[in-house]
């Protein structure tokens, strides 16, 4: 079974990295990429992603801000928060929105442990 | 290199420059939170782009960094000179690391000391804030007594509730006038929502909202700050770009294909000439068509240069900084007004074109800005001002710096020359203003009487000229005796063409750049004088050295005894005139470097091909006066 994974960072360095680490866990799924806040969104309408990586650092917006609205907009979708700053506050807001801080940048474990926890949760949602 | 380096060089290089340009802008506004914020975004941006290539160095560096900026917007340090200063020495550290990846392909070895040294210069700089906050908060508070500091408020506030015209501007007065009052009371925390208010009443306009947000920071001045960075998220638009990134070797070889399909066209317009002579209706048609495919390809070629084009301000906005440092460093108090910098010019002039202006920028304020003493004694403003401009004219791209400082001492010119065995006394005794100014460019003459830091690097006005005209442009220079001087580039918009004039020589033809040439005429054979092995011809009272085209490049010439044909030119200030056997017709060719053997001959700068098929060699004029 093979998901679509919504990879939002401005820097398409940073979406590289993520997409490296990506491949070499999961070569089979498919991949699309958003620059910013208004792209993700749309991206969500059009490409209907499974689960969504979010820099917190975004342009003009805080990245927890577009987390938190990608999950009211699809409740059952992970959503993991990505950040270079490892404080608290972040993690916390992360996780009170619903969503999964992973620190920046972005290792091959943190990314499968999140993966692996994504899969189960979307598994019984009826996927196949 | 890898795709990451590649990638991390072209981002990282995009946000050094956009945060120089925040940090400069937050410099004079200090309460503009949109760059405040671009900044630190940037810094962590880099941060994060240096950790995915494993460059430990430079990250702690930008941590660092981040670390003050995030001081700022929380309200905890205000912004000063020295912390720009540091945040910018910082990024000036980024450029070279990256300039040093792009050389080497790899990671800076020897980064990490250099990274340690910038994280102490914040770790300083914070340290002197505390001890600030600590020893003298009484001297701050009395600066303005808090009584004196609420009247001011109250002022402001009873300014907004007045109707009527000229809102606008009151609203923006009172904020500036209570942001600063705020800022004397010791509380950076409360300007960014002043200016947050001043915005919301602005777009009304309505001075409610700033009225009561003054009031509010009023109420508040009582209690410690309030720890709230959230309060006013950046509310810079999202800059939705409609440019596209593609790689410079792509656009060059697109320019060099441009470059071909001329070449090609040219050759067509040859046949339908030839053609024409024939006299039948085919050549008409032929010939029709070639007009077509002439205005086509001229439209083309026009676009893909367009390609290449960017804006001034790329070369322009590293001057902010840099008239900033030598300011300070010989302590005279100058500022930089920068005027057309969104003026287009070739990548390649936009690249080149730092060097020699940071040279007559050094200069400028190094020889020609007194010091404060010797401004005040002339009646001149104690702050120096000097003119960074840039403009369109026609073809051609000027680029000129102006000094309001004391002009250039033609006598110490004069004097310098011959101090420096360059000219004789009284061949300078001779000369005319405007050659005496002209000496500026000799190679080896330096009129500065204590060498400083800033001048004195090796090197002069010589290469500057050398650099502007290896670019096709030319060097002007004014002076006003004591009230400044002018230096002035100016430069072709593109570097692709050139025009020439073509000439035959010895059976060879050769191009000759037509910015260089003067004129040209004819010289009986008797009024060739020789003067040693050399020949002379005068012309209008002008004694001008003959020189063969062919002979000096080592063609052979056939001898005549008919009148000389001879192309008057001049490079660099120096006039000459070159015997040729045939004139022949003005043409834009686009320039190639000189393949194989023509290499090593200094006096060719390039080939191109022609119409017919033949190669044209278009001369370096600099090369053949020489």
């Amino acid at each position: 079974m093979t998901f679509k994974v919504l990879v939002v960072d401005d820097s398409k360095l940073a979406r590289m990295a993520v997409a490296k680490v990506l491949g070499g866990l999961y070569p089979d799924w498919t991949r699309v990429e958003a620059t910013n806040a208004n792209e993700a969104l749309a991206a969500l309408e059009e490409q209907k992603p499974d689960l969504v990586v979010l820099d917190f650092n975004m342009p003009g917006r805080d990245g927890l801000d577009v987390a938190a609205q990608l999950r009211r907009m699809r409740p059952a979708m992970p959503v993991a928060v990505i950040s270079a700053n490892h404080q608290q506050e972040i993690i916390e807001r992360a996780n009170a929105v619903g969503a999964t801080f992973l620190s920046k940048p972005l290792t091959e474990p943190a990314l499968r442990d999140f993966l692996a926890a994504a899969v189960r949760q979307i598994r019984p949602a009826g996927h196949e | 290199m890898n795709e990451f380096l590649e990638q991390f060089l072209l981002e990282a290089r995009d946000l050094a420059e956009q945060v120089a340009a925040d940090l400069l802008t937050l410099e004079r506004e200090p309460d503009d939170r949109g760059s405040l914020d671009a900044a630190f975004r940037a810094f962590h941006t880099l941060k994060g782009g240096a950790a995915i290539v494993d460059f430990a160095p430079m990250g702690r560096a930008m941590h660092a960094a981040e670390d003050v900026l995030s001081s700022v917007r929380r309200g905890d340090r205000p912004v000063t000179a020295s912390l720009i200063g540091d945040c910018l020495a910082c990024i000036d550290q980024v450029v070279q690391w990256l300039d040093s990846i792009e050389e080497n392909g790899e990671l800076p070895s020897e980064a990490d000391a250099t990274a340690e040294r910038l994280a102490a210069r914040f770790a300083a700089g914070e340290a002197a804030i505390e001890a600030e906050k600590t020893e003298a908060p009484a001297v701050r508070a009395e600066a303005i007594p808090a009584d004196a500091a609420v009247a001011v408020l109250r002022e402001q506030i009873a300014l907004l509730a007045v109707r009527g015209e000229g809102l606008e501007g009151r609203i923006a007065s009172a904020g500036r006038v209570a942001a600063n009052v705020f800022r004397h009371l010791g509380r950076f925390d409360i300007p960014g929502r002043i200016v947050d208010a001043v915005t919301e009443s602005l777009a009304g306009p309505d001075p409610i909202g700033l009225a009561r947000a003054i009031e509010l920071a009023m109420e508040s001045l009582g209690e410690a700050p309030s720890p709230d960075p959230v309060a006013s998220v950046a509310n810079r638009p999202d800059p939705t770009s409609r440019s596209l990134r593609v790689d410079a070797e792509r656009v060059d070889a697109l320019v060099s294909l441009t470059g071909e399909l001329t070449v090609a066209k040219n050759a067509i317009g040859h046949i339908a000439m030839l053609a024409q002579e024939g006299g039948n209706a085919l050549s008409t048609a032929i010939a029709n068509e070639y007009g077509k495919l002439d205005r086509l390809i001229d439209g083309l070629q026009r676009a893909v240069l367009e390609l290449r084009i960017l804006p001034l301000r790329r070369v322009f906005q590293r001057f902010s900084r840099i008239v900033r440092e030598m300011s300070e460093s010989l302590a005279k108090p100058v500022r930089l007004v920068i005027e057309g910098e969104e003026t287009q010019a070739d990548k390649v002039i936009v690249e080149v074109l730092f060097e020699p202006l940071l040279h007559v920028m050094r200069n400028a304020i190094d020889h020609g800005v007194e010091h404060s003493a010797e401004r005040a004694a002339a009646g001149k403003a104690a702050i120096a001002t000097i003119h960074l401009r840039g403009r369109r004219e026609g073809e051609h791209v000027v680029v000129e710096v102006e000094d309001d400082g004391r002009g250039i001492d033609t006598d110490r010119l004069r004097r310098a020359a011959v101090e420096h065995g360059l000219a004789t006394a009284d061949a300078v005794t001779g000369m005319s203003e405007e050659a005496a100014l002209d000496l500026i460019f000799m190679p080896g003459l330096s009129t500065a009487t204590d060498v400083t830091d800033l001048s004195g690097r090796g090197v002069g006005m010589d290469a500057v000229r050398a650099s502007v005209e290896r670019l096709g442009g030319r060097v002007q220079l004014e002076t006003r005796n004591g009230t400044g001087s002018t230096v002035r580039f100016v430069l072709p918009f593109s570097v692709m063409m050139m025009r020439v004039m073509t000439v035959e020589a010895g059976g060879q033809l050769f191009g000759i750049p037509l910015d260089a040439v003067i004129e040209t005429v004819r010289v009986r054979r008797d009024e060739i004088r020789s003067v040693g092995h050399a020949h002379a011809f005068v012309l209008r009272n002008r004694t001008i050295p003959l020189i063969g085209l062919a002979p000096t490049l080592g063609w052979t010439k056939a001898e005549s005894n008919s009148d000389a044909t001879v192309v008057v030119a001049s490079s660099g200030g120096v006039l000459g005139g070159l015997e040729v056997d045939r004139l022949g017709a003005r043409m834009d060719v686009m320039l190639k470097p000189a393949p194989g053997l023509l290499s090593g001959i200094p006096e060719i700068a390039g080939t191109t091909v022609l119409g017919d098929g033949g190669v044209l060699l278009v001369l370096d004029i600099k090369e053949v006066l020489r």
